[in-house]
């Protein structure tokens, strides 16, 4: 864990700090917004954020000392967020708009829980998997063609903003606590993230609009192969 | 200076590899692409250089000099004074222990660009004695967040929490310049001293006239002469003068350098000398002096001087200053006692601020004594009566105190938790003037 060395001092609530914790919370829901078009979808995902918003009102209830009321609020904005998968697969017409969604609504549930946080040793577990299941619905989308290219970027893009703003909100909170002013930097921090989210969808359009898509798979197999090599280059 | 990676975006690459693969797996070229940006998201953190941190740090006060108890509100200014942006700037004041934070908060984070400051308060409770504050910690991360400095940055800033002391009781070892110390030489001046047989050249106005004519013998008045005195505030902070009645209270230096604070402000009101002594860490000195620079200059030696620090020594530090032999220069009390005899004057007077937890500083009061320095013991008591060891050290601090004053020498035993020195100060006036 970095940032030991100014830990340790009593008197401080280190929680996630809240800016960033919304921009995460926010940045997933996007995601799958984005993904999600269709009138059954989207209900399900005004389920999922109105259980959010519930968790997270009985977070700080939680945190304020109400502990039985806040922990039963806190449940109850869990599965309300869990019945929106409920909704989802009941309500959606085909197999396809059930199956792009809703592994995908349990991502925005997990990063709430990883930032209020309901269990704080595990608070960036919480996060990273939020991400990586709004990562397989993002996938599970292009695989049945859901969603257009540049919605599909774009989730993807928030996502990754998603995951650094939980992360971020984490570290800053261990390091400087609750009661500092931090909001500056996580908007900064949030938006540089952001801005390079966009540059980097631009340059996947780019690459499309080449059609190097077009080639046969042989050749999607090199390119992957090399793009495999210059990832392990640069992380050595 | 520490830098850190933080690796917090390697998960990334898995992701990339993980969608790059579907992609290719399932022969979709629009989950391929998100392989590229995937990669793009890897490249990231490589995009960004270490920050580079150069920040200059600035505390304020509300109020200077508070009461016990009052809340003082600590205004701190970071300006960064390097070339480039620091896009998340993490501080952390660094408080002095015994204060504590009762409103606000001494973290703040900034994004700063070169030039700019950034400007946070956060209140404390005051605790009587002199708080001087510890480096600010600092973490820099670049705007990706992978790399990570942390370094401290730091700027002398006290605060003194004091009471004041109306008198100094002074012992009769005075210059030659008139002043305040009634001394119980016989001269002019204004307090009946003596009477004694006419010495050709008296001046006429001293001539006992009522005498002359009842009796017809010359006598002349002497009154008390009044001069002043030249002051050295001898503060012990050697490794055993940092005791502490409880761990989370100040140790003994710390209240005698309250208390040498309070003597000083006293003394420069006067037109006596004051000059300062440390022995400690190292030795510490300013030579006696009137004048308002001159007691600027005490309270900087007092602020800054690496001996006045009320920080105890650790243990290593401890270990090399008990070291028999003298190897280490700075805790070599032996020598330092021998710089001081050497430095004072044969007119000054010593106030030494002592704890008495050790036999080395009454072997030093006597010895000063015995070599015609006046010396006047003002002595925090920091004992407790809890233990069988705290009870153990209050009578050996009891028996000290009664060989001092065997000696002849004034002790003031003052209790910093109840009473205030100047109260102290004043009961022991009678005793000593």
């Amino acid at each position: 864990m970095s940032g030991d060395g100014i830990s340790g001092v009593d008197g401080i609530t280190r929680h996630p700090t809240r800016v960033s914790s919304l921009v995460a919370v926010c940045a997933a829901v996007l995601a799958i917004a984005l993904l999600g078009t269709t009138s059954a979808q989207r209900l399900a995902l005004g389920v999922d954020v109105a259980g959010i918003a519930v968790l997270a009102l009985g977070g700080a209830a939680w945190h304020r000392g109400h502990r039985v009321v806040g922990g039963l609020v806190a449940l109850a904005g869990v599965g309300l967020s869990l019945a929106s998968v409920g909704v989802v697969v009941v309500r959606a017409e085909t197999v396809s708009q059930r199956v792009e969604i809703a592994p995908g609504l349990l991502g925005p549930l997990l990063v709430a829980c990883g930032v209020v946080p309901v269990w704080k040793r595990f608070s960036r577990t919480f996060v990273s998997l939020g991400a990586a299941f709004v990562v397989l619905t993002i996938c599970l989308s292009g695989l049945v063609r859901g969603a257009e290219m540049l919605p599909l970027l774009g989730a993807f893009a928030a996502t990754v903003v998603a995951w650094d703003a939980g992360e971020q909100a984490i570290n800053l909170g261990e390091q400087l606590g609750n009661e500092a002013r931090t909001w500056p930097v996580e908007v900064g921090h949030s938006g540089a993230t952001a801005v390079y989210g966009c540059v980097a969808v631009a340059a996947a359009v780019g690459f499309h609009d080449l059609d190097v898509t077009g080639v046969p798979l042989v050749g999607l197999f090199a390119l992957f192969g090399a793009a495999v090599l210059l990832l392990v280059g640069l992380y050595n | 200076m520490t830098v850190r990676r933080t690796r917090r975006w390697r998960g990334i690459v898995a992701v990339a590899l993980f969608v790059g693969g579907v992609g290719v797996v399932a022969a979709r070229p629009l989950v391929l692409l998100l392989g590229v940006v995937g990669a793009a998201f890897a490249a990231y953190p490589h995009l960004t250089a270490t920050p580079e941190v150069r920040l200059d740090i600035e505390r304020r006060f509300g109020d200077d000099s508070p009461d016990d108890g009052d809340d003082v509100v600590v205004t701190v200014r970071v300006q960064n004074t390097g070339d480039s942006t620091l896009t998340d700037l993490r501080i952390v004041d660094g408080v002095p222990p015994m204060l504590t934070v009762s409103d606000g908060s001494p973290r703040h984070a900034a994004v700063l660009r070169p030039g700019k400051t950034t400007e946070f308060e956060y209140t404390v409770g005051a605790a009587r004695g002199r708080h001087r504050f510890e480096p600010a910690t600092v973490v820099a991360r670049d705007v990706a967040g992978t790399r990570e400095v942390e370094t401290t940055v730091d700027t002398e800033t006290e605060l003194a929490c004091t009471g004041t002391v109306p008198e100094v009781p002074l012992r009769q070892q005075t210059e030659q310049q008139s002043g305040r110390v009634i001394t119980d030489e016989g001269g002019s001046g204004i307090e009946f001293h003596q009477t004694r047989e006419y010495r050709h050249g008296d001046p006429m106005s001293r001539i006992d006239w009522k005498r002359h004519a009842k009796t017809g013998e010359l006598t002349t008045i002497e009154f008390r002469e009044e001069r002043t005195a030249s002051v050295v505030l001898l503060v012990d902070a050697t490794a055993d003068a940092y005791r502490a009645r409880r761990a989370d209270e100040q140790n003994a230096v710390a209240h005698s350098l309250a208390g040498a604070e309070q003597m000083l402000t006293a003394l420069s009101n006067t037109r006596n000398f004051v000059g300062l002594a440390g022995i400690g860490r190292e030795f510490a000195w300013l030579a006696p002096g009137t004048g308002p620079e001159h007691g600027d200059a005490a309270s900087t030696l007092l602020a800054t001087s690496p001996t006045f620090s009320t920080i105890p020594p650790s243990e290593s530090e401890r270990e090399s200053g008990s070291g028999k032999n003298g190897e280490n220069e700075e805790w070599d009390v032996q020598s330092q006692h021998a710089e001081l005899q050497r430095r004072l004057g044969s007119n000054a007077q010593v106030v030494l601020l002592t704890p008495l937890t050790s036999p080395d500083v009454l072997t030093m009061a006597l010895g000063l004594e015995a070599n015609g320095t006046r010396v006047t013991v003002v002595s925090p008591d920091v004992t407790n009566e809890e233990t069988v060891g705290g009870r153990l050290a209050a009578t050996e601090r009891e028996n000290r105190m009664r060989t001092l004053r065997e000696s002849r020498i004034p002790v003031v035993d003052w209790n910093p938790e109840t009473d205030r020195l100047g109260t102290e100060l004043l009961r022991a006036q009678e005793g000593v003037a």
